[in-house]
């Protein structure tokens, strides 16, 4: 049985917990009146912070059972197909399959692990960060694709997300952060705020980032303010 | 086509349905049709290629909060005759829905899941589409609140070899008031607070 680790980064982090916002938030005031130089820094910890919470939340949403046999043949395992007659003549093949019970299921189920230690975050710039999944699963567990009939929808991206800012709801940081995330993710770069791009698996062959990512950035006033 | 008007005491329900014949009566149902979950066993179960293109509305995701302090008692339905209170309770439901398009080349194809997707953004997105859902739901007792329509990618899904061009990743967040139903019978009202005149404040 895997220990759950809910929170990893190469970058030294303390637990995202309610007071750990609570102290970035007081030091962002702190910076903002004694020393304006160190704003960045501290933008740059409260948005970390808030991507590796959201992987943490994400990581346990992935933290189904363990199940290593239940790979392909086994999960879903093909056991024929019967012919389904109707009024009209046309007569319909209907494939079965054998399943068990964890499957399809959130906390999503772990078979290689990949998907659950798939969440990650890492540093596009000052005060930008993404958390993605760099499985090959992400994108179809997360919309519901799959090649045999059954295909169940978890999304796990989308949940996660909303629950971080049902969390940051509650810290004194929270009047920072908006969410763009409802944008179209085609257009991730025009705006500011929280990002949220899905990648499809065929980037995956080219060896592009892959999978379902979430992106977090610091408020546009952070920007303002370093210029005035 | 009759169109559901939403109840704040049956909140759940009449906002599916309140959906649901929003969106079939400005959409052309032979050409479209509208579910209100993921269509996976649908889809297992129908005969493909799909003769219709599929508009889903899955629920995601509902918070709810308390409205107002306290109790949150909205109403206390007093009986003047009985002397009983029957208070009902209020609450606020977002309901975050994934919507999502499932065309095939029966069904129209690429051209139908973009008319889909033009279709849904003028349902649901603006200040318009806004009045003419409230129109559509208020039956006088609370109507259905769009908060957010947007997203939306195009991928390609294959079911039984068929090709499916589907629309994911698009969002529609509504709010609608609730109120909890009242009681079989009420319960006492304090009709007066007895104080009895010998009662002094010590210190």
């Amino acid at each position: 049985m895997a220990k759950f680790v809910p929170y990893q980064s190469r970058k030294a982090f303390l637990e995202p917990t309610a007071e750990t916002f609570d102290g970035i938030e007081e030091a962002i005031r702190w910076a903002e009146v004694e020393v304006p130089r160190e704003l960045r820094f501290q933008m740059n910890r409260l948005v970390f912070h808030m991507a590796i919470l959201n992987q943490g939340i994400a990581r346990k949403m992935s933290f189904g059972p363990h199940e290593p046999s239940g790979g392909p043949g086994v999960h879903h395992q093909y056991l024929g197909h019967r012919f389904i007659g109707s009024s009209s003549g046309e007569v319909r093949r209907e494939a079965q399959y054998k399943t068990t019970n964890t499957a399809w299921k959130i906390p999503v189920r772990r078979i290689t692990q990949a998907y659950y230690l798939g969440w990650k975050v890492r540093s596009l710039g000052p005060a930008v960060w993404i958390l993605y999944n760099d499985s090959r699963e992400a994108y179809f567990i997360e919309f519901g694709i799959h090649t045999s009939l059954r295909r169940v929808r978890r999304p796990v991206r989308k949940l996660s997300l909303r629950k971080t800012m049902e969390i940051m709801l509650r810290t004194s940081a929270y009047h920072r952060i908006w969410v763009d995330i409802y944008a179209n993710p085609k257009y991730h770069h025009q705006g500011m705020g929280f990002h949220q791009h899905v990648s499809g698996a065929g980037a995956a062959v080219t060896g592009n980032l892959r999978g379902a990512y979430v992106g977090f950035t610091g408020p546009m006033v952070f920007g303002q303010n370093q210029r005035s | 086509m009759t169109q559901t008007k939403f109840d704040p005491e049956h909140w759940l329900e009449t906002t599916f349905r309140g959906i649901k014949d929003y969106v079939e009566s400005n959409v052309n149902t032979r050409i479209y049709q509208v579910v209100m979950e993921f269509p996976a066993p649908l889809m297992d179960a129908t005969i493909l290629p799909l003769r219709k293109t599929i508009i889903h509305f899955e629920l995601d995701d509902s918070p709810e909060m308390p409205l107002g302090f306290g109790d949150n008692n909205m109403v206390d339905n007093y009986d003047s005759v009985t002397q009983t209170v029957n208070p009902q309770e209020a609450r606020i439901h977002h309901l975050n829905f994934d919507v999502g398009i499932w065309a095939s080349d029966a069904s129209g194809g690429t051209t139908s899941r973009m008319r889909a997707r033009q279709i849904l953004s003028g349902l649901f997105g603006g200040a318009q589409a806004f009045d003419r859902l409230k129109t559509a739901t208020d039956g006088g007792d609370g109507f259905i609140e769009i908060l957010r329509f947007s997203g939306g990618s195009f991928a390609i899904d294959t079911v039984n070899d068929q090709r499916l061009y589907r629309m994911i990743g698009c969002e529609l967040e509504l709010r609608v008031w609730g109120r909890t139903p009242k009681l079989d019978e009420g319960g006492p009202a304090i009709e007066e607070i007895f104080q009895d005149p010998g009662l002094t404040i010590l210190g």
